[in-house]
């Protein structure tokens, strides 16, 4: 079901008294310029080989849910 | 920013240096930490069409900057069942040669979510309700914690 953008979350970081301006598109700025290379495939790799192991070492899925999770990521590589 | 939606998923790229707008201090524990006010979120805009996005705090003008932002193809039933992935601050720790470095961590970690008719709840912090603390104890050391929604480990 579609529904609106969150409301923005409190502040928590120390800021004078005023309001918060309307957010600003920055993703021009942001965005990538470059194709992704080969170190950014196994940098992602690489990550993605970290979620595989913080899955195996959870301690409160069963071992079919582990399973189930890393075959999915595992998709991914 | 690695972005699960996607086929490519490391996305933006900016060097740090460039994140002096977004780039604050915030004190805990009686130390001062620099730290990026990051709010991401994802949620359904359209009938089976998610988004993903993205906003760091700018500082300097004091309001949040769009960075980044995905739609993609998604049901309901493949956003919310089975494996959807594990969100909240967490330092991974799979090595134990790690010496010296800085301290780091998260802090002041909130979550939003929306009820069945698409209404938003209020921000809270981290609670045992919807989050928990995992320690595997390998590489770093806790600086400290403030369950569920704080914490800082050095080596």
């Amino acid at each position: 079901m579609p529904i609106d953008r969150p409301q923005e979350p409190p502040l928590v970081i120390e800021q004078p008294a005023r309001p918060s301006s309307p957010i600003v598109d920055m993703r021009d700025i942001f965005a990538r310029k470059t194709p992704q290379t080969e170190e950014d495939r196994a940098q992602a790799r690489a990550f993605i080989d970290g979620k595989i192991e913080m899955i195996r070492r959870d301690p409160y899925m069963t071992d079919a849910e582990k399973a189930a999770a890393i075959a999915d990521i595992e998709t991914r590589r | 920013m690695f972005d699960w939606a996607r086929s490519d998923p490391w996305q933006t790229d900016v060097p740090f240096t460039s994140l002096d707008n977004y780039v604050t201090t915030m004190a805990a524990h009686g130390n001062s930490y620099p730290v990026l006010p990051v709010w991401n979120s994802t949620w359904a805009i359209g009938a089976d069409t998610y988004r993903n996005e993205a906003l760091l705090y700018n500082n300097v003008r004091s309001g949040w900057d769009l960075v980044y932002q995905y739609d993609y193809a998604a049901t309901d039933a493949q956003q919310k069942n089975g494996w959807i992935g594990s969100w909240a601050p967490i330092v991974e720790t799979f090595q134990s040669p790690y010496i010296n470095t800085n301290q780091m961590g998260a802090l002041g970690a909130q979550i939003s979510g929306s009820d069945s008719n698409g209404v938003w709840g209020s921000w809270g912090l981290l609670s045992p309700s919807n989050s928990y603390v995992r320690t595997d104890n390998v590489g770093f050391q806790l600086v400290f914690l403030d369950p569920n929604y704080a914490f800082v480990v050095n080596s």
